[in-house]
């Protein structure tokens, strides 16, 4: 009892330093080997006759149905052939309780939103996908054509039915509207919007891009048709469009159309959707119609609205989804409540309709005391910070929780990024040397950063893919990662822009140009509520001393102000921790391609940036960004399995990011009373992050 | 007194208006807005930031206008229409923001108050009446370790005896179950609980200081030669004590009570976060972090207004109580 005690006193103390951070830093760590494999099919009948005496829904929604206030069960389930039957995480020896209520912190809407995300189709972690609201799809022979089934009798959250218009209006209302009110054509020359999920080239036109055509053929069917071939259509839109419907009954008197815009002209087809007519309303009338609808729609223009709730739309009480569980309370309370949706479409193995616990609830509160709830039993789940893992850990019994683990998709515990478009230009050309990333690796004692600051939980490994991955190269892992100060330094004797004497103050100084005589200097930007980033600089500034190089830290304590550093490319390198998540580069090449705006290493090179800038042909660099381009317009596999793996061998060859450690493990303490739980899937936004695990089907048993 | 008043109100009206432009001034400093913030927080979500959308966008907040035209809009907005602008990083009216917050925070500060005032003003009597008993020296050695413990320290101790007593470590206004549950006596019930360890945490320190005050007070007054006078003139010792002494007594704590009332409006920041308490002061520090200027400014604009409020509460109740002061007023 008294360890106990003492426990959560130090707990406790734990909190007050963590609280002079003050942050939300919600980033889990993590690695072993992937995999949670997942058997569930879209399309099954419920096996076998139902147990009489079972529930078959929550008693909650009994009592509803009792009352009149909802239909009975049948009614509210897509047609019986068509119901979503979950056979993956069903429990093998027990009935699963309805009802309770579960705790977690809010770590905000990219935690709880995905968590529960209904997608029309689902990413497994073989990078394939599996239907999820859709029922399936056939794709026509010359590869153009996706014909997507729905399931018939499906309902939105308030009862209104779910159709092939709901997605064609979407597409077509919403999302179309967006991407050709961007300015320009989508061409190779002009890269803005260039990563797209329904951009393909047209044959006839060059290089030029075009969005898909999505037509509506009857309730349950829609098409999308494509200018070329794009083998990971389905992919593409779990990973980047996942919620290619919206209710559109709701939303049509909310969405103001522009009826005169280009894009419009010939497509009068558009004007029978589900046979119903375009949306005529002004932007005014779009702000009052929202504001009728729920006193929480408080948007001050027709802008805010469109993207709160045509996009952030799961933030919002009363607006109709398919997910197991809705929002039910303003954005401002402290604890967001979520309820169970009625009209969920999956049950159980045993015709039990799904999800078996009626709330969730997230509670705002500080990271630091996620340690102290959870053993207080205050929280049924939370992400485990890895600095107090042995607290935790030592914690599992007395605390009534288990630790669960999970895979990082991480190349690294954090990373040293150099900016290779910073703007001084000798420091560019020494980013671009090599030899110079190769001395700031070996310069670098990982196992003593291991011992010091991961509490020697894990390895020394380059930024490079894990053994088991598809990305892996042998020898990846292990390159550059051997201590060696001497080699360090004679790889740096080699660099002739660089003195080989010391100053005064033990640096290496440049030999000319606008820096001449003065220190090399690293000017490495950390974020202050990471736990590793500013500990890890402090280290590596000993570390580079002994090769002659200053590092000076800059500690952002405005993770914004950061990122916007990243995105105007004027910092000088980046201490990142995790950051180098990769899934499978040919379906999102973000960390290693130079597609993005924010990745520190490729700078202005990312084709999105706005001042985007071409390196040299036959340069290493020149490579990435072709295969990046290549990525997008890849009309095969073998097209995109090719551009892939000239990224990731390029990564090999010229290590653009310095990785130090592996990322050991992404860890979540669960409360006992938690059934369900899954673990061993890999947490990454591809995924959806814990939503890979079915949340839905977890229970509460005391 | 009138005359007073009226005097000190157009003051009032001046030094608010001063220091909204102030305040503005100050949180518009820090290089970029929020929405080179707002553009770096998409760009790190892998979201895509379109630059022509970025402009319109600066446009229509009025961000790319000069600090005076943005100033002038803003403080019109407030007083002419109520609107106290737009949380850019809430998506939602500060109005809106500011009314979900408002209640939980004064109903915690008050009660703070409350608790403040109802223990330091007898203590500190009891302590200056029975000077250097054992019960001064008692009440002194609480008084220096209450205001020497920093008080998110004293909030975590009192959370581990609570956790060592109760299994509950008594975080938030509500216990796991009761925060969304419609109102009733158990709530009610549940929430007083919850208040008891943030009370005492940020009450303790500003219970201790005035504790200090009231004695030192007390003993001055207890000194003075009115007091003998009384006593020689056969009043009774309890009557010259609570209708003079300590009504003189009393004089610098009700010239702070201003100072008090911002304390009302914002929460105890620190101890806020420690105790994961729905207060205003944790939303006000993340608005001044995210540079979301609307928010901040008017958060800080109402702590000025109240502060001003509170000096003159404090001024007519000093003129009111203390009939020196109130000749001083009139006469200057």
């Amino acid at each position: 009892m008294k360890k106990r005690f003492a426990t959560m006193l130090l707990v406790l103390l734990t909190v007050a330093s963590m609280l002079t951070g003050c942050g939300g830093g919600d980033t889990p760590p993590a690695s072993g080997t992937p995999s949670q494999p997942s058997d569930s099919t879209g399309t099954q009948q419920p096996a076998g006759t139902p147990e009489s005496g079972i529930a078959k829904e929550s008693p909650m929604l009994q009592e509803l149905v009792t009352a009149g206030t909802i239909p009975a069960l049948a009614d509210r389930l897509p047609a019986e052939e068509d119901i979503y039957v979950e056979t993956a995480y069903s429990p093998q020896s027990e009935t699963p309780v309805y009802g309770g209520t579960m705790r977690t912190p809010n770590i905000g809407m990219w935690y709880f939103g995905p968590i529960a995300e209904e997608p029309l189709f689902r990413m497994l972690d073989d990078g394939t996908v599996e239907p999820n609201v859709a029922k399936g799809y056939d794709l026509s022979d010359d590869g153009l054509v996706y014909t997507i089934h729905l399931r018939e009798g499906m309902k939105w959250s308030d009862g209104t039915p779910f159709t092939a218009a709901d997605c064609v209006y979407y597409y077509n209302y919403v999302l179309v509207t967006d991407v050709n009110n961007e300015t320009g054509e989508v061409t190779k020359s002009n890269t803005t919007k260039y990563y797209n999920w329904y951009m393909s080239a047209d044959p006839n036109d060059g290089d030029k891009l075009k969005p898909a055509q999505v037509r509506y053929v009857d309730d349950a069917t829609f098409t999308i048709t494509l200018y070329s071939p794009k083998p990971t259509l389905l992919q593409a839109i779990c990973i980047d469009n996942k919620w290619m419907f919206c209710p559109k009954e709701w939303y049509k008197d909310i969405m103001a159309v522009n009826m005169d815009a280009p894009h419009w002209s010939g497509e009068t087809d558009l004007k029978l959707i589900g046979g119903d007519g375009l949306s005529t309303v002004t932007e005014e009338q779009a702000l009052a119609n929202a504001k009728a609808k729920s006193d929480l729609y408080t948007f001050e223009d027709y802008t805010k609205l469109a993207d709160q709730l045509g996009y952030r739309y799961w933030q919002y009480a009363s607006r109709p989804t398919l997910r197991p569980r809705n929002i039910t309370n303003a954005l401002t309370e402290q604890t967001l409540l979520f309820e169970r949706n009625p009209y969920y479409w999956k049950v159980d193995d045993q015709g039990r309709q799904l999800p078996y616990v009626d709330r969730i609830e997230y509670v705002t509160m500080d990271q630091g005391l996620y340690a102290q709830e959870i053993m207080a039993g205050n929280l049924d789940f939370c992400g485990v910070d890895n600095a107090l893992f042995p607290t935790y850990k030592a914690n599992e019994a007395a605390g009534c929780y288990n630790i669960k683990t999970m895979v990082s998709p991480n190349w690294t515990v954090f990373s040293l990024q150099l900016n290779q478009t910073y703007k001084d230009a000798q420091y560019a050309a020494l980013f671009a040397e090599i030899d110079f990333r190769h001395a700031l690796s070996i310069a670098v004692d990982r196992d003593e950063i291991n011992n010091i600051l991961f509490n020697g939980m894990n390895t020394p490994q380059q930024a490079a893919a894990p053994e088991g991955t598809a990305e892996y190269i042998e020898g990846a892992t292990t390159k550059w990662i051997e201590f060696d100060v001497d080699e360090a330094n004679r790889l740096l004797d080699g660099i002739d822009m660089i003195s080989n004497d010391l100053n005064a103050d033990g640096y290496r100084t440049f030999v000319d140009g606008n820096n001449a005589g003065k220190a090399v200097t690293l000017e490495i930007e950390t974020r202050a509520d990471s736990e590793s980033e500013g500990p890890a600089v402090a280290l590596l500034a000993q570390y580079y001393k002994e090769i002659g190089i200053q590092v000076v830290e800059v500690s952002n304590t405005n993770n914004d102000k950061l990122n916007e550093k990243y995105y105007s490319g004027d910092l000088v390198m980046a201490a990142y921790e995790g950051g180098t998540s990769i899934f499978s580069v040919m379906l999102r090449p973000d960390h290693l391609g130079a597609n993005r705006t924010n990745i520190c290493w490729v700078g202005k090179y990312g084709l999105e940036h706005q001042d985007n800038i071409t390196p040299e042909p036959g340069t290493p660099m020149a490579d990435i960004v072709d295969a990046t381009i290549d990525l997008v317009k890849a009309n095969t596999m073998e097209e995109l399995q090719d551009a892939g793996d000239r990224l990731v061998r390029n990564h090999y060859e010229n290590t653009w990011i310095i990785g130090f450690l592996n990322d050991s493990a992404s860890r979540y303490a669960v409360n006992n009373r938690i059934h369900n739980w899954n673990e061993g899937f890999v947490i990454c936004d591809e995924l959806r992050f814990l939503g890979y695990g079915k949340p839905y089907t977890w229970f509460i048993q005391e | 007194m009138a005359k007073f008043v009226v005097k000190k109100i157009c003051i009032m009206f001046l030094t608010v208006l001063l220091i909204s432009f102030t305040v503005f001034f100050i949180i518009t400093l820090p290089p970029g807005d929020f929405l080179t913030n707002y553009i770096g927080r998409l760009t790190a979500a892998g979201e895509s930031v379109d630059p022509v959308m970025i402009a319109n966008l600066r446009n229509q907040y009025g961000l790319d206008q000069p600090f005076v035209v943005q100033y002038w809009r803003w403080i019109t907005n407030i007083l002419f229409h109520g609107d106290f602008g737009y949380s850019f990083s809430l998506a939602m009216p500060v109005t809106t923001i500011i009314r979900a917050y408002i209640v939980p925070t004064m109903a915690l500060s008050l009660a703070t108050m409350l608790f403040t005032y109802l223990i330091s003003i007898p203590i500190g009597i009891y302590s200056a009446v029975h000077q250097y008993s054992v019960g001064d020296y008692a009440f002194t050695t609480i008084g220096f370790l209450g205001q020497a413990v920093p008080s998110f320290l004293m909030a975590i101790l009192l959370m581990f005896l609570s956790y060592t007593l109760t299994g509950d470590t008594m975080l938030g206004l509500f216990s796991p179950g009761m925060q969304n549950a419609p109102w009733s006596w158990a709530k009610a019930a549940d929430m007083l609980k919850h208040c008891i360890i943030p009370v005492t945490v940020i009450g303790l320190g500003n219970t201790c200081g005035l504790m200090r005050t009231m004695r030192s007070q007390m003993l001055d007054e207890l000194n003075k030669n009115y007091v003998m006078t009384g006593k020689a003139k056969g009043m009774k010792a309890a009557a010259i004590r609570y209708k003079y002494c300590v009504r003189a007594a009393v004089n610098p704590i009700v010239s702070s009570i201003g100072w008090s009332l911002v304390g009302i409006f914002t929460g105890s920041t620190v101890t806020a976060i420690v105790l994961n308490l729905p207060s205003m002061g944790k939303i006000m520090y993340d608005a001044l972090i995210d540079q979301d200027m609307y928010l901040a400014g008017s958060w800080l604009f109402l702590m000025a207004v109240v502060t001003v409020i509170g000096t003159f509460l404090s001024d007519v109740l000093l003129a009111w109580l203390d009939p020196r002061a109130r000749k001083e007023y009139l006469k200057g």
